[in-house]
C-alpha cells in the first residue's frame, strides 16, 4: 500500500463493502508490551489512529495483510459541519472609537466589494489586539449544522501567521532592485 | 470581435476604471499599443486592457510595445504580472523610485508564499519573475527602464499614407527629490521581529508616481498617474512646470491626476501644459473615506473644461444581499456598509492622427461627461 | 439543481516529519491557533510516531510520513490553509515531497431517477450487463492531468453517498509533486507558495469539477 494513495476523506463515505481489511486500511507503527499503535488511511471516514489492546501474548505472530484490523458500523459518525452563504476577506483599514473601517472582497456569495464599519466589541476579544491597519481577516456568515440542530452563524477570524522572526527580516539582504535579475 | 475596431491611421486613448482601479490603453498607430497601469475587469476579473484588445482582435503579444506601471499602488497594478506575461513583445517601465533597496526588501518580504491574494506588491514580484525569465540568453539581467524626469521610454516611428509619424513616450517624474523621500517612506514599512505580519499599507503620498508624456505626431497627451502638488518646490506638479525639458507643445487630453483629487490640482499645469478646454479623462477612487473626486472636485473640473468625462459614479451603493440571514447579520455586527467598485466604464477617444478633426468621444458602461451630469 | 450538504477541505503533505512536536500548546505558541482553542483541544496522541488532535473545528492527524490538517467547517476554510502556510514556514527545512489540497462533497441529487442517472451517465451498464447482476458504481477514480505550470495531477472519485439519501460523494484531490530530484530541498517553500497564490484557484477549480459532474444525472 502507498502512503500517497487514496487520501483520507474530511466528510467521511464508505465504500459498499463494510469490511476494511488491513491492506487497505491500517498498519502498525509502534507495538508495545500491551498495546499496538495503527494508523493508516481513513477511508471511512474514522479517526487515522486506533490503539488495539492486544490479548495475552506480546509476542504472537506480527498482523498479516489481509486480516481484519477495523470494523466499522455502518454509518460514519456525524460530524458538526458548517456552510457558508457569505464569505470576505477583510483588510483593516483604520480604527476609530468603537468601530474599525474595513474593505471586503467576496470569496462566497454576491461578488460585490464592501467597505464596512465594524463594531469591536463582535471580535472575540482575545483577537481585539490583531486589529490594526494592514491586518487581514475573514468573515463568514451562514449555517452550523449540530447534533442539536442547524444554526445561524457569523464567524470573524483574523488570520493568524506566526510572527515575524529576526531571521526572516534580516536574511532578505537589502539590495538593489537589479539582484532580482542577477544569476 | 467587435466592429468598431481602431483604424490604422486612427490615435486611440481608452480609460478603464471600475470604482477602485484605472487602466490606460493607448493606440499610436499602425496597430501599435501602449498600455499604462492595469486593472481588473470586474466580472471577468481579468485585466481591462486585454479583455478590450482581445474583443478588437488585436493579438496583444505582439500589438503592445510597451507597457508602463507608474505606481505600485493596488488600485494601478491589479493584473499587471498577467499583462506583462501576455505582451510578450512589450518594453516595460517603472519608476526610478522602485529601484531602492528597502523597495526590493519589501518585494522580497512580502512578494512570496506571506500573503495569499494580489497587492501591488505581488504583482511587481511577478512583473519582475517574468522579465527574467524572458531575458535573452547572453545577458544577465532583463531591467525594466526606469522612469525619471524627462527620460525618452519609448520611441518609434510609423508610416501612414507615405507619410513618418513620430511617437515619443517620455516620462516626467519621479523627480531626484522624491525618489530620494520614497526611499525612507520604504524603509520605514520594513517589518520588526516580533510583529505581526500584515499587509502593506500604500503610504498616501504619491511621489513616486510617473507622469508621461506622450507625443504622436502633431497630438499630446498628458498622463498625471497619481502625482500630487506639494509644498516641496523640487516634488510634485510644480517640478516639472518649472523644470521639464521634454515639454515642447500643449496636450490636448490630459488623464486627470489622483483621480481629480484637490490636492492633485495645479492652476500652473493647467494654464501651461495643457491647451484650452483639453479633454479631461478620470476615474474615481472609492475607498475608506478618501473617495474622489468629491463634488467640488467635478464642479471645479466642469469649470475648467466641458469635455471632462469620469468611468464611473463617484458614488457607493447601499449593501444588499439576497439572503436574509445574511442581511441580519451584516446589520448586527456593522455600523455601516457600503457597496463599492459597482460602476464599471471606458471612456474611448478616438481621432485621425493626419487631420486635425477633433476627438470623437464614446462611452461605454456607467462612463460619463461631468459637466452634464 | 444538485445541493451540497456536507463539504470538507484537508491539506495533505508527505515527507519526514515529527510529529511529536504537534501539541495544540504548539500551534498556539506560534500564532497558529488561539490559546483557548489549542487548550480546549480533543487529543487522541501526541507521540514520535503519531500526532493526533482535533479542535471545534480542526482535525490533526500527523505520522512520520504524511501530514494531514482537515475541516469540515467552511468558515474555516482559510484559516486552515493559514495554518500550513505558518507551519511551512516555520518548518522550511522539512523535506517536503508532495502535497494534496483535497476537497469533498456530499451532494443530495434530490430524487432516486437523478442518482441512477448519474451513475450511469458516469459508467454505462450495457457492457456490464451482460457480467454482472443488477450491476451498479460503486467507486469511479479518474485522473487528469494538471494545466498549469506545475507538476502533479487532479484525481476525482465519485461514489455514492453514505451520509445523503440519493446523494454523490465526490472527491477532488489536488495534487502537486514538489520534488523530482534528490537535490531539490525547498519543497516545503513551495508548497507555501502554492497554498498561498494558488489556494482561491484550487478553491475554484475543485468546486467547478464538483458541480458539474453532480449535474451530469440531470442531463442523463
Amino acid at each position: 500500500m502507498s502512503i500517497e494513495g487514496p487520501s483520507p476523506t474530511v466528510s467521511g463515505n464508505m465504500t459498499s463493502d463494510p469490511d476494511i481489511t488491513s491492506n487497505n486500511a491500517a498498519r502498525i507503527v509502534r507495538r508495545f508490551p500491551t498495546e499496538e499503535i495503527l494508523t493508516g488511511i481513513d477511508i471511512a471516514g474514522f479517526d487515522v489512529t486506533e490503539m488495539r489492546k492486544l490479548k495475552g501474548d506480546t509476542e504472537g505472530p506480527p498482523l498479516q495483510f489481509g486480516e481484519r484490523v477495523l470494523s466499522q458500523p455502518k454509518m460514519p459518525p456525524f460530524k458538526e459541519y458548517s456552510k457558508a452563504i457569505q464569505k470576505w476577506e477583510g483588510k483593516v483599514i483604520s480604527l476609530s472609537g468603537d468601530t474599525f473601517r474595513a474593505t471586503l472582497s467576496p470569496l462566497v456569495g454576491d461578488k460585490i466589494d464592501q467597505e464596512a464599519e465594524i463594531y469591536i466589541e463582535d471580535v472575540t476579544p482575545d483577537e481585539r489586539p490583531f486589529i490594526e491597519p494592514g491586518a487581514v481577516f475573514y468573515w463568514s456568515i451562514g449555517y452550523i449544522e449540530r447534533p442539536s440542530g442547524r444554526r445561524r452563524e457569523s464567524v470573524l477570524r483574523f488570520r493568524r501567521l506566526p510572527m515575524w522572526t529576526g531571521n526572516e527580516v534580516k536574511k532578505k539582504a537589502r539590495r538593489d532592485l537589479m539582484h532580482y535579475f542577477d544569476e | 470581435m467587435r466592429s468598431d475596431v481602431t483604424k490604422e491611421d486612427e490615435l486611440e486613448i481608452s480609460i478603464f476604471g471600475p470604482g477602485y482601479g484605472e487602466a490606460i490603453a493607448i493606440h499610436v498607430g499602425s496597430g501599435k499599443w501602449i498600455l499604462v497601469d492595469s486593472c481588473l475587469e470586474p466580472k471577468s476579473g481579468k485585466p481591462a486592457q486585454l479583455q478590450y484588445l482581445a474583443s478588437l482582435g488585436i493579438d496583444a503579444s505582439s500589438a503592445v510595445k510597451p507597457i508602463v506601471a507608474t505606481h505600485w499602488h493596488d488600485d494601478h497594478v491589479q493584473g499587471m504580472g498577467s499583462l506583462v506575461k501576455e505582451c510578450k513583445s512589450a518594453v516595460v517601465a517603472v519608476s526610478a523610485a522602485l529601484r531602492s533597496e528597502h523597495f526590493s526588501a519589501l518585494l522580497d518580504l512580502y512578494g512570496e508564499g506571506v500573503f495569499p491574494g494580489s497587492s501591488g506588491v505581488t504583482e511587481f514580484v511577478n512583473v519582475f519573475r517574468i522579465l527574467d525569465e524572458r531575458k535573452p540568453p547572453s545577458t544577465k539581467i532583463n531591467v525594466p527602464k526606469l522612469a525619471s524626469p524627462d527620460k525618452l521610454l519609448y520611441k518609434d516611428t510609423i508610416r501612414l499614407n507615405g507619410k513618418d509619424h513620430e511617437i515619443e513616450i517620455h516620462s516626467l517624474s519621479p523627480s531626484d527629490s522624491a525618489i530620494i523621500s520614497a526611499e525612507l517612506d520604504f524603509s520605514q514599512r520594513i517589518p520588526e521581529a516580533g510583529t505581526r505580519k500584515k499587509r502593506i499599507i500604500c503610504p498616501n503620498t504619491n511621489n513616486t508616481s510617473v507622469v508621461l508624456w506622450v507625443r504622436i505626431g502633431n497630438h499630446r497627451i498628458l498622463l498625471g498617474s497619481d502625482l500630487q502638488k506639494t509644498s516641496d518646490p523640487k516634488t510634485g506638479w510644480t517640478v516639472i512646470v518649472n523644470e521639464s525639458q521634454a515639454i515642447k507643445e500643449k496636450a490636448s487630453v490630459y488623464k486627470v491626476a489622483h483621480h481629480g483629487a484637490k490636492n492633485s490640482h495645479d492652476p500652473d499645469t493647467w494654464s501651461k501644459l495643457l491647451s484650452d478646454k483639453p479633454f479631461a479623462l478620470l476615474s474615481p477612487y472609492m475607498v475608506a473615506d478618501n473617495y474622489l473626486p468629491r463634488d467640488e472636485d467635478l464642479e471645479r473640473l466642469a469649470a475648467l473644461t466641458p469635455n471632462g468625462y469620469i468611468t464611473a459614479p463617484p458614488s457607493r451603493k447601499k449593501f444588499r444581499s439576497s439572503d436574509r440571514v445574511v442581511r441580519d447579520w451584516v446589520e448586527a455586527i456593522t455600523k455601516s456598509i457600503q457597496s463599492v467598485n459597482t460602476g464599471w466604464g471606458q471612456i474611448r477617444l478616438r481621432r485621425n492622427i493626419e487631420n486635425s478633426a477633433n476627438y470623437q468621444v464614446e462611452l461605454f458602461g456607467d462612463a460619463y461627461n461631468i459637466g452634464t451630469n | 439543481m444538485p445541493q451540497i450538504q456536507v463539504q470538507g477541505v484537508s491539506i495533505v503533505l508527505i515527507g519526514n516529519l515529527n510529529p511529536a512536536i504537534f501539541h495544540p500548546s504548539w500551534f498556539a505558541a506560534h500564532n497558529l491557533l488561539r490559546s483557548e482553542e489549542a487548550d480546549a483541544a480533543n487529543i487522541n496522541i501526541i507521540h514520535p510516531d503519531v500526532a493526533s488532535f482535533k479542535t471545534e473545528w480542526l482535525e490533526v492527524n500527523i505520522v512520520k510520513e504524511r501530514f494531514q490538517i482537515a475541516t469540515v467547517q467552511e468558515s474555516y476554510y482559510e484559516a486552515l490553509r493559514d495554518i500550513a502556510v505558518g507551519i511551512l514556514g516555520l518548518l522550511s527545512h522539512t523535506p517536503i515531497r508532495v502535497m494534496g489540497i483535497n476537497r469533498d462533497f456530499h451532494f443530495d441529487l434530490v430524487s432516486e431517477d437523478i442518482w441512477n442517472g448519474l451513475g450511469h451517465r458516469l459508467v454505462p451498464k450495457q457492457d456490464w450487463k451482460s457480467l454482472l447482476k443488477s450491476p451498479g458504481m460503486q467507486n469511479l477514480v479518474v485522473q487528469g492531468e494538471r494545466t498549469d505550470d506545475l507538476k502533479g495531477y487532479l484525481r476525482v472519485s465519485v461514489q455514492p453517498s453514505s451520509r445523503v439519501k440519493f446523494g454523490v460523494f465526490i472527491e477532488v484531490n489536488d495534487h502537486y509533486i514538489l520534488k523530482t530530484d534528490e537535490k531539490e530541498v525547498d519543497g516545503a517553500d513551495k508548497a507555501r507558495v502554492i497554498l498561498s497564490e494558488r489556494w482561491n484557484d484550487s478553491m475554484k477549480r475543485s468546486s467547478e469539477i464538483a458541480q458539474t459532474i453532480a449535474k451530469l444525472g440531470e442531463t442523463a
